[in-house]
């Protein structure tokens, strides 16, 4: 017991004598923020003691090539807590290059590429650097740069039919700990550009949370509308850190069509087409008949004249109603029908009577 | 890999020859395609071919009829009619086409017209002016030039071309936001004949968890061009023929015949009995004309004394050579006559000539883009309006174009006599109203940025250059740190004729930061140091494409690179450090009934700027379809796509997917049915799964409606994934009430294994009200049978309610 207090008098006593003097450190994921100039002067301080002047050196050093980035922070006023580089003393930031490959491609790309990175934050007290050094902390790390994530299906500016799609990308990497995925879909309207659509228009999926590299679409969204176009784009991020965004890809909901459009002819009575010389069916035979008896199927079979021996099979069922009926005998798909070929077909109407008619196939446009 | 992509690059580039071009444009451009008028057009000017001048003239002076029937009329002054060659018009056309180039005209614009004529300084000028005048005069559809109105309409008008409001909820966990507002106004305002389109839209959400988002608003000018052209169309069709602009109405052959005809009836010769007629005219050669009028004996030249002599002499012989002498004057006279009209081999280039111009002109008046170009020619246009005629976007306030950049700002570019100029300013913003609640950790920023492209032909040059600046908007607050970013590129598009057209671009940044020495700003500017680095900072791209018609052939084939320093504001979301290369076939036969798609991406994708360490992203594609008939289709694609890195396959997704369409009808019942059958093999370190997936939609019309029903499944075999184990049925039916109001109503049972197990039910509705009210509902609610922690992305409830008011 008695031990015990004095333990804890010892404690206490430290705990004094420590707040005497300021303590500074730093909070850095070299993982995220050591990617990019842009990121590492993202780093948090924290700062224990009252309100104080300060300036910042971050110096970063690769193992094989030494030093590759110092930025120069000028002076700032450092909160008590936990804070990050005020964005005015940022932008004012001086940044210089070592001379080697490494640190010509940060200068031009601003990024890391592969190394093994150190990466060391003075933090000096006043405006210069030749004042008191209140604090310095190092991280090391081995980066290994991020990749563009790529997007896969459904593929950009593809027309698909299925209105609840999957879709797929390639996952970011190397893979951080705790990266999810979130998955943007919306409706690219008349005269937008895909990223318009992306930025201004209401989401059809925002999920979040994705873990894996693909998104079965969601059962609860509405179904995707044939003859709209969408753009989607991936995000991999890690809490509330965006790490990477995909480029943006669009795609059209467009089922197969009949693409034979058959031409609008007018139906002309059977009797003036027997009567005629060779009617030019195109993809299809057209013809308007008076049926006087009760509803029966029209019996009648076709012969080619060009190649009599072929033989003309699958023809379609024609039932006739009572009173006038307009028939039309759709013949695109019969491979009995050859472009050009002379044919007859033999008609018994339901009265008993016979027509001939003659016609040339030619194919529908 | 550096090395590798230089060797693949040249090699292409001496495949080339020497064309050396240039990678990922810093500005989104328009291709420059020509604008001018088709050929021959300009080789085929009136005044200098007196026989398509004299079949204008002609026609003109029958439409304003003859001198008599306007009796009072007298010839104006102010134009000088024989100066200007015009002298065969009659007093009536004379009248008229004065009037018409009065028209619209102030007293400053006569007075610079008359100067011009009477000056003659540059008589290719005038006669190009006349020229046009002459046929825009032929080609009115109405012969009082007076009651033509050959200017826009400029009084200002305002057309609201829409309001919508939509608003929905969903409360999926991994949503970002529980509700989701959407307005958006559309509106064409035309100021001084110049439609503006002016696009607003708000997006607002709120959270259902944590306080609201801050609303987003974004407003966009952008110039109509379309409408402009149509308008332009419109006013131009109203008051002129076009096809009798370009004399394809004209019977050139007949038209020379009869000038030919009637120039010989006026040829005055006393005392010659063989004269010629018009095809003798147009067809003989000098030989065979000397044969009609003088027989064999030739022309000859006599002093004027000797031909008075001869005149009065009784001799034979004297008169005989008088007799030749008048043969040879009128033989004369024909030559003048028919080197005026051009010889046969001329005569024939010019019917030839435009039969060619006829087809030419029939393609090209298909287009409303074409034929408006016209309006500059014979509309009453101000500097503004012919200016906005050339201009081929312009738009302004929240601008997206197709390199992924977002800005405010303004984005335009002009077309004129095949030189382009697009010029870009503004600022971007790295994230946007979606991604409210995160931060950005990518590395880039947001930017200040101008951008100027000059084009010439194939061929265009662009600069962009781009200061870096902190996003302080919508919530974010995105530090910076000061940056100088200019990239300049050279793009070159080449046809190759029957293999397609080839595009080459080149493209080179430079970065540069603020340095101890000048700290406040940037070191120097990038612009001087853009020759630093130059394979690590350079990308260049090759892309063909093509097509071959008669075998149903389309394709493409790039290769692009970029080095690792490769930087490019304009192009947010370009690849850096990568080597891809890949191809696109696609090949249809028997009129589209199959179709086959071959496609392969593949990216070396640099991480290390001293070895050549890369990871490796594969994709290949088959895609094949078979139209059996008319009612059913099927289709087989195959994906592999993988992401390699030393040795090791970190990604890979291969997929395997049999489709089906098929429509028709069933007992007389329409139907349609889509199915999928599909196996997945997802390797993603360290899960291995293998999907078995099927789908299948059936509708069929069933009484007043439309009967749905769809199955989904999803199934890991390997049992390895947490997620995508689902089974999804809905079944439902679509129906009208009271003929204005379409619903559907759709019972749902969805099963995600361990996940979650939910039952609901889906009502959809959409009315038309008044005619110009678009109304739509929809709201599917669900019980949770099962839930799980694991659940965060399926919610018990999703509605939306879309309101549109829309004037077409």
């Amino acid at each position: 017991m008695k031990n015990g207090l004095r333990l804890l008098m010892t404690a206490l006593f430290g705990i004094l004598c420590l707040q005497g003097k300021a303590q500074y450190t730093f909070a850095f994921m070299p993982e995220v923020q050591g990617r990019s100039i842009d990121n590492i002067y993202k780093v948090r301080i924290s700062n224990t003691g009252s309100m104080i002047t300060t300036n910042l050196r971050i110096v970063v050093t690769e193992s094989h090539v030494g030093a590759v980035v110092t930025i120069d922070v000028p002076q700032f006023q450092l909160m008590p807590g936990t804070s990050t580089i005020p964005p005015a003393a940022a932008y004012h930031a001086a940044v210089g290059f070592g001379n080697n490959k490494i640190a010509t491609i940060i200068r031009q790309s601003g990024y890391f590429p592969e190394g093994d990175y150190e990466y060391c934050f003075q933090l000096y007290e006043g405006a210069s650097h030749n004042s008191e050094l209140l604090g310095e902390q190092c991280f090391n790390y081995e980066l290994e740069p991020f990749t563009n994530m790529q997007l896969i299906s459904p593929y950009d500016e593809d027309k698909i039919c299925d209105k609840r799609p999957s879709l797929n990308w390639q996952p970011l990497m190397p893979s951080v700990t705790g990266t999810q995925y979130r998955l943007l879909l919306v409706e690219v309207k008349d005269r937008q550009q895909p990223v318009e659509a992306l930025r201004m228009n209401l989401a059809i999926i925002n999920q979040r949370d994705i873990p894996m590299p693909m998104l079965l679409y969601p059962s609860i969204a509405n179904e995707l509308v044939e003859g709209k176009q969408y753009a989607w784009q991936v995000t991999a991020y890690q809490n509330d850190l965006v790490l990477a965004q995909s480029e943006i890809w669009s795609f059209t909901v467009d089922c197969e069509k009949d693409t034979t459009t058959l031409p609008m002819e007018a139906f002309r009575n059977i009797d003036d087409l027997t009567r005629g010389n060779f009617y030019i069916a195109r993809g299809q035979l057209l013809f308007a008949l008076q049926n006087n008896y009760s509803k029966a199927d029209m019996t009648y079979s076709v012969r080619c004249l060009t190649k009599p021996d072929q033989a003309v099979k699958k023809l379609p069922t024609v039932s006739l109603e009572k009173g006038y009926n307009q028939v039309t005998i759709d013949l695109t798909d019969n491979t009995s029908f050859k472009d050009g070929y002379y044919y007859i077909m033999d008609v018994t109407l339901p009265d008993g009577t016979r027509k001939q008619l003659r016609f040339i196939y030619k194919q529908a446009e | 890999m550096l090395k590798k992509a230089l060797s693949v690059v040249c090699c292409l580039l001496v495949m080339l020859g020497h064309r050396a071009f240039a990678g990922e444009p810093c500005l989104s451009l328009l291709p420059v395609s020509p604008d001018t008028l088709p050929a021959n057009l300009g080789d085929r000017a009136l005044l200098s071919q007196p026989a398509l001048k004299q079949a204008v003239i002609s026609a003109v002076n029958q439409r304003a009829g003859p001198d008599s029937m306007h009796t009072g009329i007298t010839a104006p002054d102010s134009i000088p009619f024989n100066k200007l060659g015009l002298s065969g018009m009659n007093t009536s056309a004379k009248s008229a086409f004065t009037q018409y180039l009065e028209s619209g005209k102030s007293a400053v614009g006569m007075a610079r017209m008359k100067t011009m004529f009477n000056d003659m300084k540059d008589s290719t000028k005038t006669a190009s002016y006349i020229d046009n005048k002459l046929r825009g005069f032929y080609a009115l559809r109405n012969n009082n030039p007076i009651s033509g109105r050959f200017s826009l309409p400029g009084k200002p008008q305002n057309q609201l071309k829409g309001i919508s409001w939509t608003t929905a909820y969903i409360d999926t966990t991994a949503m970002m936001s529980g509700w989701w507002n959407e307005g958006v106004v559309q509106d064409v305002v035309k100021l001084g004949g110049i439609p503006i389109q002016i696009n607003y839209s708000t997006l607002s959400g709120y959270n259902y968890a944590g306080p609201s988002l801050n609303d987003a608003h974004f407003i966009q000018f952008s110039f109509d061009r379309e409408a402009y052209l149509s308008d332009v169309n419109k006013q131009l069709t109203q008051n002129y023929d076009l096809k009798k602009y370009f004399l394809e109405d004209l019977d050139i052959k007949s038209s020379m015949k009869s000038y030919a005809s009637s120039s010989l009836n006026s040829l005055e010769q006393e005392g010659v009995k063989n004269k010629i007629n018009g095809d003798q005219l147009m067809y003989y050669d000098t030989a065979q004309l000397r044969q009609s009028i003088m027989g064999n004996t030739f022309p000859v030249t006599l002093s004027p004394d000797a031909v008075k002599l001869l005149a009065a002499s009784k001799d034979s012989n004297d008169q005989d050579l008088y007799k030749r002498y008048q043969q040879s004057e009128y033989y004369r006279k024909v030559l003048a006559l028919k080197g005026q009209m051009g010889d046969v081999r001329e005569m024939n280039q010019l019917l030839g000539t435009q039969k060619q111009v006829d087809g030419n002109i029939e393609s090209w008046m298909q287009k409303d883009e074409n034929t408006s170009k016209m309006g500059g020619k014979l509309l009453q246009m101000s500097f503004l309006q012919k200016m906005m005629m050339n201009m081929q976007s312009l738009k302004a306030g929240n601008v997206g174009d197709s390199n992924g950049l977002f800005m405010s700002g303004i984005a335009g570019s002009f077309l004129k006599d095949n030189k382009a100029i697009s010029l870009l300013a503004g600022n971007s913003s790295e994230l946007g109203v979606q991604d409210v609640g995160m931060q950005s950790a990518t590395g880039k920023t947001a930017y200040s940025m101008q951008g100027v492209s000059l084009g010439k032909g194939g061929t265009s040059f662009s600069a962009l250059n781009a200061n870096s600046k902190a996003q302080t908007n919508n919530g974010f607050n995105t530090a910076a740190i000061s940056r100088n970013v200019f990239v300049g590129s050279v793009a070159e598009q080449v046809s190759l004729g029957s293999l397609g057209t080839l595009d080459v671009t080149l493209s080179k940044s430079s970065s540069t930061y603020g340095t101890s020495s000048d700290a406040a700003g940037v070191s120097k500017s990038a612009a001087g140091a853009l020759l630093d680095d130059l394979w690590a900072t350079a990308s260049v791209g090759l892309a063909l494409n093509g097509s071959v018609k008669e075998w149903g052939m389309t394709h493409k084939v790039y290769v692009n690179y970029s080095g690792l320093g490769y930087v490019n504001p304009g192009a947010p979301f370009a690849s850096r450090g990568t080597m891809q290369y890949g191809f696109y076939v696609k090949r249809a036969w028997k009129k589209n009934k199959a179709t086959v798609s071959v496609r392969t991406d593949i990216r070396d994708l640099a991480t290390s700027a001293l070895t050549s360490a890369k990871r490796t992203s594969m994709t290949y594609a088959v895609d094949g379809r078979y139209r059996f008939t008319k009612k059913v289709t099927v289709g087989v694609n195959l994906l592999q796509s993988s992401l390699r890195e030393d040795k090791t396959t970190a990604y890979m997704n291969r997929k395997i997917t049999f489709t089906s369409q098929a429509n028709g009808k069933i007992d007389g019942h329409v139907f349609s049915n889509s199915s999928t059958l599909g196996i997945q093999q997802l390797n993603y370190l360290p899960v291995k799964t293998l999907f078995l997936n099927i789908g299948s939609a059936q509708t069929v019309v069933a009484g007043p409606g439309m009967a749905i029903a769809s199955v989904n499944y999803s199934r890991d075999l390997k049992n390895a994934a947490v997620y995508n184990n689902i089974l999804n049925t809905e079944g439902g039916y679509q129906y009208t009430l009271g003929k204005k109001v379409s619903c559907s109503s759709t019972l749902i049972y969805m099963n995600s294994v361990d996940v979650v197990e939910q039952i609901g039910v889906r009502q959809q509705a959409a009315a038309q009200l008044y005619k110009r009210w678009n109304v739509s509902l929809s709201a599917d609610v669900r019980k949770n049978l099962f839930n799980s922690a694991a659940n965060y992305y399926y919610g018990k409830f999703n509605t939306a309610m879309a309101v549109q008011y829309l004037i077409k």
